[in-house]
């Protein structure tokens, strides 16, 4: 057998070239080297991987889209429900809103005793202005009570049944309400109408009102307790040849909107009908 | 119940439909329905009870349209679609006829041309809107009250 290179020569080859690499990974140049070297490696490992991919993809793809159809159907649902839930929670907290300020009414006003409705309906006829509310002669409600909300007045009470009562809101085109400006200090007379416009009548023509002006029940007539936040003034008609003038109001509580009303339950009303005498002498 | 907690609420400027009426007519308009005349008056003493309208005029308003859905049978009884159309229009006039009269007698000032104007007009177009449906679903219920007898 022919050795054609002694043992020691490959054995100093091989330790040279170790050396070597050590010293030129020392020196920084290893990393040139082996990126020049590996880069074709690289390119060949993500060439493979991504045919892989393709062709796992291709394999999966339509399981997966069932799933996540069948996923997208159940999110969906449940988002449907938390929608409702939100929808839900908003109504609760609105009452809940409604409830608490009627409170915090009630509770800065402890002269009056109140009992608190739901109004669960208005009257048939578009020509009145009535709402219907859930508690009746059961609860001690009576007829002529005053129904207030945190806001000011609503009305008073029209007619009672055992469990129910009807209420004449201040937009009727029936009612009264005796009335005193807050900052001019006169009396003066609101009265509803058929398109639930309020107007102020029999103002002085001397007095001084301006936009903004408060009205407050002056308790004149004893239908309703004094000092009561009806609502504001928003408009002034003022004629030279005419008595009185008049203005239009802004009540202070929205009756489109009106869910929960206090009745106040110790206020009684005066009857003064046997006093005004009809005939002349 | 619907009448007073859902349709109140949906008014147009200041009208709004009255679907027991609606419900009466098309009611009255079904030529199986026998005392026609009962259920006007139940129905008008229904809404004089709830109203704050003086009892006679939802009664009276009635028992008006039940005379003249009588009327309208015999002589366009092959179109009772027609006569439900034409007897509301008829019936939200009488209806506010009567009750802007009851108001005026009772001191409430309510001008006639404002109520026709704000009220009636509005109320009108809303009854003839929901007139149909109305009409429509009282046909089907009257053919589950009263079913077609079959001679064999």
């Amino acid at each position: 057998m022919k050795r054609s290179i002694p043992r020691f020569w490959q054995s100093s080859f091989v330790f040279i070239v170790v050396v070597g690499l050590i010293l030129l990974a020392f020196s920084g140049y290893l990393g040139t080297v082996l990126n020049t070297s590996l880069s074709p490696l690289v390119g060949i490992q993500r060439w493979i991987s991504s045919r892989y991919n393709a062709v796992y993809e291709f394999i999966t793809v339509p399981r997966d889209v069932a799933s996540l159809r069948q996923r997208n159907a159940e999110l969906e649902a449940e988002l449907a429900l938390l929608r409702t839930q939100v929808i839900q929670l908003q109504q609760q907290l609105a009452e809940a809103q409604s409830l608490y300020a009627l409170l915090d009414f009630a509770r800065e006003q402890p002269q009056n005793q109140y009992i608190a409705c739901a109004v669960i309906g208005r009257d048939p006829s578009p020509f009145l202005h009535y709402i219907i509310i859930d508690h009746g002669s059961d609860d001690g409600i009576r007829h002529g009570m005053p129904v207030v909300t945190e806001s000011g007045l609503v009305g008073r009470v029209d007619a009672v049944i055992a469990q129910a009562a009807r209420v004449q809101l201040i937009t009727d085109p029936a009612i009264s309400v005796n009335v005193r400006l807050e900052k001019a200090g006169v009396e003066a007379i609101l009265s509803g109408s058929l398109t639930g416009d309020v107007s102020l009548e029999m103002i002085p023509q001397d007095v001084v009102v301006e936009p903004g002006d408060l009205l407050l029940t002056s308790g004149l007539g004893g239908n309703y307790p004094p000092d009561v936040v009806v609502g504001k003034v928003v408009g002034l008609r003022k004629r030279e040849n005419a008595l009185f003038q008049s203005a239009s109001v802004q009540p202070a509580v929205d009756f489109s909107g009106l869910q929960a009303v206090l009745v106040i339950v110790n206020f009684r009303p005066v009857d003064i009908t046997p006093l005004i005498s009809t005939s002349t002498p | 119940m619907v009448q007073t907690s859902i349709i109140s609420h949906l008014t147009l400027l200041h009208g709004s439909a009255d679907l027991v009426m609606l419900v009466l007519l098309a009611w009255l308009l079904q030529g199986r329905v026998k005392h026609g005349w009962i259920w006007a008056l139940l129905s008008g003493l229904l809404i004089g009870f709830i109203s704050a309208l003086p009892l006679f005029v939802p009664l009276f308003a009635y028992i008006v349209l039940y005379a003249l859905t009588r009327m309208f049978q015999r002589r366009v009884w092959q179109m009772p679609v027609m006569a439900m159309l034409v007897l509301t229009v008829i019936g939200t006039f009488i209806q506010h006829f009567l009750t802007i009269v009851s108001l005026q007698i009772n001191g409430v000032p309510i001008a006639f041309s404002e109520g026709i104007k704000f009220v009636t007009l509005p109320s009108a177009l809303l009854n003839l809107i929901l007139s149909i449906p109305v009409y429509v679903l009282v046909v089907d219920i009257a053919g589950f009250v009263y079913p077609e007898e079959v001679v064999v």
